[in-house]
C-alpha cells in the first residue's frame, strides 16, 4: 500500500491528478510557443526590428503578419525580437532573489536569535509596505533610466536592480514562513536529537523543502516582472527607445490604437499567450505537486 | 533481558512544563529509567504524554525540575556532544518522522556520517546493515517516504534511531497511526531491541494492551499529574486509581 493511499488527504487528492497534468502540459505548450517564438523567429527572419520596411501603420499582412507601427517598423518583428529581452530580464529578474531570499529567509527561519530575525523582518516588512510601483521608479531614477551594461540595452540595468533589490523581500517572507512551519515536523525534530549541525539542517534539510514553494511562487513571479518592464514605459521609465520591448511597442500603439489596433493587440495576445500558461503551470504545480507541498 | 542498575540512564525529577505564558501542563511528573529496563506512560489524548516525551529526549526545556541524561541535564548537553544521541525517538506519525525528500538509505547513512564521520561509501553500507535489521532489504533502500507503507516507514524510524546507538529509545505511540495488521510487527521489534541490545525504552501509548506486552513498570497520567505508577501487571489486574481502571475497562 502506498502513503497516498494510507494518509488521509493524500487519497483525496488522486482524483484530481491526471486533469492537473493536462492543464500543465497545455502551460508548458503556451510558454514554449512563446519563448521558440521568441528565440527562432528573430533568427529565421534576419529583418532589422528597427528598420522602416514599409509604410507607417500598415494592417496585417501575410508580408507583415502583425502590421507596422506608426514609424513603419515591422510589429511582427518587433514583437518577438522584444520577447527575447523581456524574458531574459524576467529570468533574471527572478533567479538572484528568488536565490537570495530563499537562503537569507530559511537561515532567519532556522535560527533561535530573535533579534535578527526581527531586524531582517521589519526590514523587509518595510520594503513590502512601500508602494512597489514607487519604489522601482525611484530605485529606476537612481541607477539612471538610460544606464546600460553591454550587451544589455539602455534602462536595462535600472530594471534589473529594481527587481533584484526589491522583489527578494517576497521570497524571504516566502521562505521563514515555510520554515517555521518545516521546523514543527517531526522530521526536523529528529535532526536536532541527531546531533546534525545547523549548518546541515538548513542546507540538507530545509532547504530542500523550502525550494518547491519560493520556486513555484518564482514562476508566478515571472509573469510580475514581464508586467513590470511592460508598464515601466507608461511611468517613464524601462527601457528606453528604439529597443523593441513588449512594453513600449504597447505604450506606442497606445496613441494609435483607434487607427492601429495590431500594435498593442498583438503585443497583449503574445504576452496573454504567456500569462496564461504561466498560470496553467503555477496552479498545476500547487494543485498537484505533492512534493511541493509536502515539508 | 538485562538487569536494571542503579544508576538511572534516564531521570525525570520534578519536572513541571508551561508552554510560553500559558498554563501549566506537566505538574511534578517523576520518573526513572534504568539501562535495559522499560517504562509505559499511559493517559488519554491530552494527558501529557507526548510533552513528557518531548522533555525526556531534550527536545524542550521544563519549567521547573531537571531531566539528566547519564547524570547530565539535558541543558548542558550541547547538540554536538556525544551524549546528545543517547536516547533517540520514534515518533507516531511515521510519515512526517522522516525527509520526504531522501531516501530512506540515505537517511540511516546520514546519521553514520554525522555521528562517527564515516565515510559515505561505509555509511551507506552500515546503513544497509542496520535497514536490513528491521527487516527493509533491496530495492526498497532507494525509495522515499511516500513510497512505502507506514509500517515500512516506521521501521526506517527504528532504524535510524538504532544508528545513534543510544541508551534509550522514547517511542510515541509508535503504532497508533499503523494498519492493525502492522502493528504487532513493530512491537515485536521494539520487543526484541529491549532483549537482544541493552537499549532502555519508554513506550507512549493509551493502550494499556500495547503497554502491558513491552514495559515492566508504568506511569499513568491525567490532565499533565501522575495519578497511579507502577508495575504494569499491577496496574492491570489490581488498578488503584478509578482512572486507571477506566482505563483498564476501556481495553478488556
Amino acid at each position: 500500500m502506498t502513503a497516498a493511499a494510507q494518509v488521509p488527504g493524500l487519497a483525496s487528492a488522486q482524483p484530481t491528478t491526471r486533469p492537473k497534468q493536462l492543464e500543465l502540459r497545455v502551460g508548458i505548450t503556451l510558454i514554449a510557443l512563446v519563448v521558440l517564438a521568441s528565440i527562432f523567429i528573430p533568427i529565421f527572419n534576419t529583418t532589422d526590428p528597427n528598420a522602416l520596411v514599409a509604410a507607417p501603420l500598415e494592417p496585417p499582412s501575410l508580408a507583415h503578419p502583425f502590421g507596422t507601427d506608426t514609424v513603419g517598423r515591422d510589429v511582427f518583428i518587433r514583437v518577438f525580437t522584444a520577447g527575447r529581452l523581456d524574458l531574459t530580464l524576467a529570468v533574471l529578474g527572478v533567479i538572484v532573489p528568488l536565490v537570495f531570499g530563499t537562503i537569507l529567509g530559511t537561515v532567519i527561519g532556522a535560527s533561535r536569535k530573535k533579534a535578527l530575525d526581527v531586524v531582517v523582518m521589519r526590514f523587509t516588512d518595510g520594503l513590502i509596505a512601500f508602494p512597489f510601483i514607487i519604489l522601482v521608479l525611484m530605485i529606476v531614477l537612481i541607477v539612471g533610466p538610460e544606464a546600460t551594461i553591454p550587451p544589455l540595452p539602455p534602462g536595462a540595468p535600472s530594471v534589473l536592480a529594481a527587481t533584484w533589490l526589491v522583489n527578494w523581500t517576497t521570497y524571504a517572507r516566502l521562505a521563514r514562513l515555510r520554515t517555521h512551519i518545516l521546523r514543527q515536523e517531526d522530521f526536523i525534530s529528529a535532526t536536532g536529537l541527531l546531533g546534525y549541525s545547523r549548518t546541515r539542517v538548513i542546507t540538507k534539510h530545509l532547504l530542500p523543502s523550502v525550494w518547491p514553494t519560493t520556486a513555484t511562487f518564482a514562476v508566478s513571479d515571472l509573469l510580475s516582472i514581464v508586467a513590470l518592464i511592460a508598464a515601466l514605459p507608461f511611468l517613464g521609465g524601462g527601457i528606453q527607445p528604439p529597443t523593441a520591448e513588449w512594453g513600449s511597442i504597447m505604450y506606442e500603439g497606445r496613441g494609435v490604437i483607434s487607427q492601429a489596433w495590431w500594435i498593442s493587440f498583438s503585443t497583449v495576445g503574445v504576452v496573454l499567450l504567456l500569462g496564461t500558461g504561466v498560470m496553467m503551470v503555477v496552479d498545476s504545480l500547487v494543485s498537484t505537486s505533492r512534493r511541493a507541498l509536502l515539508p | 533481558m538485562k538487569h536494571a542498575t542503579d544508576e538511572p540512564v534516564l531521570l525525570a525529577s520534578d519536572v513541571s512544563f508551561a508552554y510560553g505564558s500559558g498554563p501549566t501542563v506537566l505538574h511534578n511528573i517523576n520518573l526513572a529509567l534504568h539501562a535495559g529496563g522499560a517504562i509505559g506512560i499511559v493517559g488519554e489524548s491530552g494527558s501529557g504524554k507526548s510533552t513528557l516525551a518531548g522533555l525526556l529526549v531534550g527536545m524542550s526545556t521544563p519549567t521547573s525540575g531537571s531531566v539528566t541524561v547519564h547524570g547530565r541535564p539535558w541543558k548542558s548537553v550541547r547538540r554536538r556532544d556525544p551524549q546528545r544521541l543517547a536516547v533517540q525517538m520514534v515518533f507516531q506519525n511515521p510519515y512526517t518522522a522522516l525527509n520526504p525528500r531522501l531516501t530512506i538509505l540515505n537517511t540511516v547513512a546520514e546519521v553514520f556520517q554525522v555521528s562517527e564521520k564515516s565515510s559515505k561509501a561505509e555509511s551507506l553500507e552500515r546503513a544497509r546493515d542496520m535497514l536490513s535489521q528491521v527487516g527493509l532489504t533491496g530495492s526498497v533502500l532507494n525509495k522515499r517516504p511516500e513510497d512505502l507503507s507506514g509500517g515500512q516507514c516506521q521501521r526506517v524510524g527504528i532504524a535510524r534511531a538504532l544508528a545513534a546507538k543510544p541508551s534509550v529509545i522514547v517511542a510515541d505511540e509508535p503504532t497508533s497511526a499503523l494498519d492493525v495488521s502492522v502493528q504487532a510487527q513493530i512491537l515485536n521489534q521494539l520487543r526484541d531491541l529491549r532483549e537482544e541490545q541493552d537499549i532502555g525504552l519508554i513506550l507512549i501509548s493509551h493502550d494499556l494492551n500495547v503497554v502491558s506486552y513491552l514495559t515492566d513498570s508504568a506511569i499513568v497520567m491525567q490532565h499533565g499529574k501522575v495519578v497511579e505508577q507502577g508495575p504494569t501487571a499491577q496496574l492491570l489486574n489490581a488498578p488503584a486509581h478509578s482512572y486507571t481502571q477506566n482505563l483498564v475497562d476501556s481495553v478488556f
